[in-house]
C-alpha cells in the first residue's frame, strides 16, 4: 500500500515540476505597455548668411532607448607622395540616440545625443556633439545653442508630443 | 494487480494534475495573430521623390521576423604594395521586426529595425570631381527603436540627410491579417 502512494504522491509531484509538453506555456512574450511620444528634433546650423535647418521625427516608447543613423560614406581625395591621388572614406551624417521616460506630474525625461560631421561649402568638415537631458510636458520644446569643435554656433530644438 | 492499480492511478493523478481547473494551470501565450507591417521609404527633396514599399509579416507572439532585399557591390581599394583590392558592400533594405501582443490592451509594441543602403556615383561634396573615385559615396539610413502601435495604425519617421539636404522617411503600419 505504501508502494501505491509513493507511485501516486511521485507522479503528482513530476508533474507540478515539468511543464507539460503540447500545454500553453507561460509567456515569456508578453508586453508591457508605455506610453508612446513623438520626439521632434531639429539641428540648425549657419554656413555663411544662410541657416541650414534639419529636422527630424522620432516616435518612440517611453522606457526603450532608439536611435537613428542617417549619413553617406564619402570618397574624398587625398594627396600622396610623388603627385598621386588616393582617396579615403570620410563618414558624414547624423546619428541620435534617445530614451524618454516618465517623470513625476506627467512630465517627461528626454536624454537626447546627436552627434555628426558634415562638409559645409568650403569643403572643411565639422563636427558636432550634444548630449543633454531635457523634462518636458506635452507639447512642451525646448532650444539649446551649442559651439561645434571649430566654434561655430548650431541650436537643437527638442520637442515632445505624447501620440494617444 | 496491485502493482497494476498503483500504476494507474499515478497516471490518472499525472493527466488530472496537467488539465483539471483548479490545479495550477500556465497563462496561455498572448497574441499569435498574424500582423503585417508595412514599411514604405520615401527619399528624395521637392518633387523629386523615390519610394519603396515592403511588407514582412510576423506572428504577434514575440518572435522576429526579418527581411533582407539587395545585392553586393564589389569597391576596389588600394592595398598597402600598391595593389588593387576587392571587397563588398551591401546594399538594399533590411527589416528585422519583433511583434508582441499587449495583453489587455489593443495595441502591439513593434520593436523594429530598418535599414536602407544605397550607392552612387555622384559625390555629393561641392566641387568634388564626379566618376574619378574608385568607389562609390554610400548613403544609408537606419532606424531602431520601439514602437506601440494600433491595428492600421502609421508611424512616420522624418529624417534629414546632413549631406544632400534630402528627406528621408520611413511609414511603419501595423494591420492585423484576416
Amino acid at each position: 500500500m505504501r508502494t501505491h502512494v509513493g507511485w501516486i504522491l511521485g507522479s503528482v509531484l513530476m508533474a507540478l515540476a515539468i511543464p507539460a509538453p503540447g500545454l500553453p506555456q507561460a509567456s515569456s512574450a508578453a508586453a508591457s505597455s508605455g506610453t508612446t511620444v513623438r520626439l521632434d528634433v531639429a539641428f540648425t546650423r549657419g554656413e555663411g548668411d544662410k541657416k541650414i535647418r534639419s529636422p527630424y521625427s522620432l516616435p518612440t516608447t517611453s522606457g526603450v532607448t532608439g536611435s537613428l543613423r542617417v549619413g553617406a560614406e564619402v570618397p574624398v581625395r587625398v594627396p600622396a607622395a610623388g603627385g598621386q591621388t588616393r582617396f579615403t572614406v570620410q563618414q558624414v551624417g547624423v546619428q541620435i540616440d534617445y530614451l524618454v521616460n516618465t517623470a513625476n506630474d506627467g512630465r517627461f525625461s528626454v536624454k537626447l545625443t546627436l552627434s555628426g560631421h558634415y562638409l559645409p561649402t568650403d569643403g572643411q568638415p565639422r563636427a558636432f556633439t550634444s548630449s543633454d537631458t531635457v523634462t518636458l510636458r506635452d507639447g512642451e520644446s525646448t532650444t539649446m545653442t551649442k559651439t561645434d569643435e571649430k566654434g561655430e554656433a548650431y541650436t537643437v530644438e527638442v520637442a515632445l508630443t505624447v501620440v494617444k | 494487480m496491485r502493482k497494476r492499480v498503483g500504476r494507474i492511478l499515478g497516471s490518472v493523478a499525472l493527466v488530472m494534475t496537467m488539465t483539471l481547473p483548479g490545479f495550477p494551470q500556465q497563462e496561455l501565450r498572448p497574441g499569435g495573430v498574424p500582423v503585417k507591417l508595412q514599411v514604405v521609404l520615401t527619399r528624395g527633396e521637392g518633387d523629386k521623390k523615390v519610394r519603396e514599399s515592403h511588407s514582412v509579416v510576423a506572428s504577434s507572439s514575440g518572435e522576429t521576423t526579418s527581411l533582407r532585399v539587395g545585392h553586393e557591390v564589389p569597391v576596389s581599394t588600394t592595398g598597402p604594395n600598391g595593389q588593387t583590392l576587392f571587397s563588398y558592400q551591401q546594399i538594399g533594405t533590411q527589416i528585422d521586426a519583433t511583434v508582441t501582443a499587449i495583453t489587455g490592451a489593443e495595441r502591439y509594441k513593434v520593436a523594429v529595425t530598418v535599414t536602407k543602403r544605397k550607392a552612387s556615383d555622384n559625390n555629393p561634396v561641392a566641387g568634388a570631381p564626379q566618376g574619378i573615385s574608385p568607389t562609390p559615396t554610400f548613403y544609408s539610413f537606419i532606424f531602431a527603436g520601439t514602437l506601440l502601435l494600433r491595428n492600421g495604425e502609421t508611424a512616420p519617421i522624418i529624417a534629414t540627410d546632413l549631406v544632400t539636404n534630402e528627406t528621408w522617411q520611413a511609414d511603419l503600419t501595423l494591420s492585423v491579417e484576416k
